[in-house]
């Protein structure tokens, strides 16, 4: 249970690569801090590795940790700085997220807002979880992390390219799917529902929602 | 007259403070609620957004990587004179955005709709947006607002009719529904702004809805009592419900909820909801004659 948890208590440092026994250990609510390579994912990343079963361009095992970010990102030179890393919607590409941590051998997936049960059953079974930052779109706060290592596949443009950060104590990072199907959202959402459905009946108006 | 120049350089640095510094009431808002949040992860959440927006002012960096799209707000005093003429000033603002994005550096979001192709420029066919509007003065009121992606989700329009008494209750379910569609799981960044447009045709209470969300600030309440009612009603509601910084739970559900309206045919109330997120980002300068620039705080727009 995540509320009221003694969050000094689950401050958690793990190393990239991540190994099956470091996220087995992970529970719903643990503060996870990260260092080693990280790489970015947006849809053309998916499309690329999934639907046309392309070789990832780095080596997944040496980097095992996929972030859902369009990087902000400005040219420096002949490197990049990265400027702001807020993570998108991870729900855009809960389709593809069984099929690349098989692929790749995943064991985090960093992203913005809920993944359904299809996810944690996945997580569950292959031995991942998923990670959303503390502070959400503190964008200065996580770029500040990282140093950029590399970019392949530039010409689908900048959000959608593939980038590889090297993250030092990247975080603070909340577990919300933990390895062994247990989902934070989808608890918060029964607690939450509970208690919306009563503010509709006291306002005297239908709910017609389903929050899982 | 006030040169072209002027007016980019203006555009700019407008960019660049609504990407690097949040305003000051929003600053004021996340500083309330992580001081009123009892849990331990929605303060740690607000401490978070804290010490993020001082890092962005001291780095000069964006204070969300989600820098969205700019949206202008443009309002000409009846007396302002512009180097070469009204309509010189939305090129000079897209020549502004192609510049911003470059130096700040604001996300390179915009593709082409149907070719998805990215000219990195954050300029396009019909972006950015400008909107104008006329007012008495010798001056022009340049105001920028950066609109996530995140908080467009969770939009709503809809037309019923008020033939029973309780359409207010409709209205109410309306807003409602839009805030769950958006926050549950925190899709639109919350706690939001929740914008509201009430009457008018499809186009204008869609516009009313979003300028809502957007130009006011924190605390205004609308200038006629019944319909601030209905605002600081839906603001004790939607807190009650629960859902907290980014659907994660807790007692900050939304920064504000403002509603605008227009007069509609008796037979019909359009509604529509569009919100902005946490990152409420605006910044607003007067520009006069006589090229003295004031930088202000709220965009008084209505």
């Amino acid at each position: 249970m995540v509320l009221g948890i003694d969050v000094e208590n689950r401050k958690i440092k793990l190393k990239v690569p991540l190994k099956e026994k470091d996220v087995n250990q992970l529970e719903l609510g643990d503060i996870v801090y990260l260092t080693g390579k990280i790489f970015s994912a947006s849809q053309s990343f998916y499309i690329r590795i999934i639907d046309e079963c392309k070789d990832p361009p780095f080596n997944p095992m040496e980097c095992n940790v996929l972030f859902h970010v369009p990087p902000t990102v400005k040219r420096v030179g002949d490197t990049w700085e990265i400027s702001a890393l807020t993570p998108t919607t991870s729900l855009a590409f809960e389709f593809w997220i069984r099929p690349a941590i098989k692929k790749l051998g995943i064991r985090a997936v960093i992203g913005k807002g809920p993944l359904k049960k299809r996810t944690a059953e996945a997580m569950r079974e292959l031995g991942a979880v998923y990670l959303t930052g503390i502070g959400g779109w503190a964008g200065v706060l996580y770029s500040s992390k990282v140093k950029f290592q590399n970019v392949y596949w530039l010409e689908l443009g900048i959000p959608q390219a593939t980038w590889i950060f090297e993250a030092e104590n990247f975080g603070p990072l909340l577990v919300t799917i933990d390895a062994h199907g247990h989902n934070l959202y989808e608890e918060t959402n029964t607690k939450l529902e509970k208690k919306i459905r009563k503010i509709y009946k006291n306002l005297g108006i239908v709910y017609d929602k389903k929050l899982n | 007259m006030i040169k072209q120049d002027l007016i980019k350089k203006t555009a700019v640095e407008a960019l660049k403070r609504a990407a690097v510094v949040l305003p000051k009431d929003i600053k004021k808002a996340i500083k309330d609620a992580y001081l009123r949040e009892a849990t331990e992860i929605a303060k740690l959440h607000f401490k978070a957004l804290l010490e993020n927006s001082g890092m962005a002012e001291r780095k000069g960096l964006p204070v969300c990587g989600d820098t969205g799209f700019a949206l202008f707000y443009i309002k000409f005093g009846d007396d302002v004179h512009v180097q070469g003429g009204l309509s010189s000033v939305e090129p000079i603002l897209k020549e502004a955005t192609r510049i911003a994005t470059k130096e700040i550096p604001l996300r390179e979001k915009a593709v082409h709709p149907i070719t998805r192709e990215n000219p990195g420029t954050n300029v396009g066919v019909g972006i950015p947006q400008v909107t104008y509007r006329m007012t008495d003065g010798d001056f022009l009121d340049l105001i920028v607002v950066l609109k996530g992606g995140g908080a467009e989700k969770g939009l709503y329009y809809m037309k019923f009719h008020p033939f029973t008494k309780e359409y207010i209750k409709t209205i109410k379910k309306s807003v409602l529904d839009a805030v769950i569609d958006g926050n549950i799981g925190g899709l639109a960044c919350p706690p939001n702004i929740i914008g509201v447009g009430i009457g008018g045709t499809f186009d204008l209470c869609t516009k009313l809805a979003r300028e809502a969300a957007v130009l006011r600030v924190i605390g205004e309440r609308h200038r006629e009592d019944i319909v601030a009612n209905l605002e600081s009603e839906l603001v004790e509601i939607i807190n009650s419900m629960g859902i907290g910084f980014m659907g994660m739970g807790g007692s900050t559900s939304i920064l504000d909820v403002h509603i605008e309206i227009a007069y509609c045919s008796s037979f019909q109330v359009p509604i529509a909801v569009n919100a902005q997120c946490a990152a409420a980002r605006r910044a607003v300068a007067r520009i006069f004659n006589d090229g003295a620039v004031e930088w202000r705080e709220n965009p008084e727009w209505f």
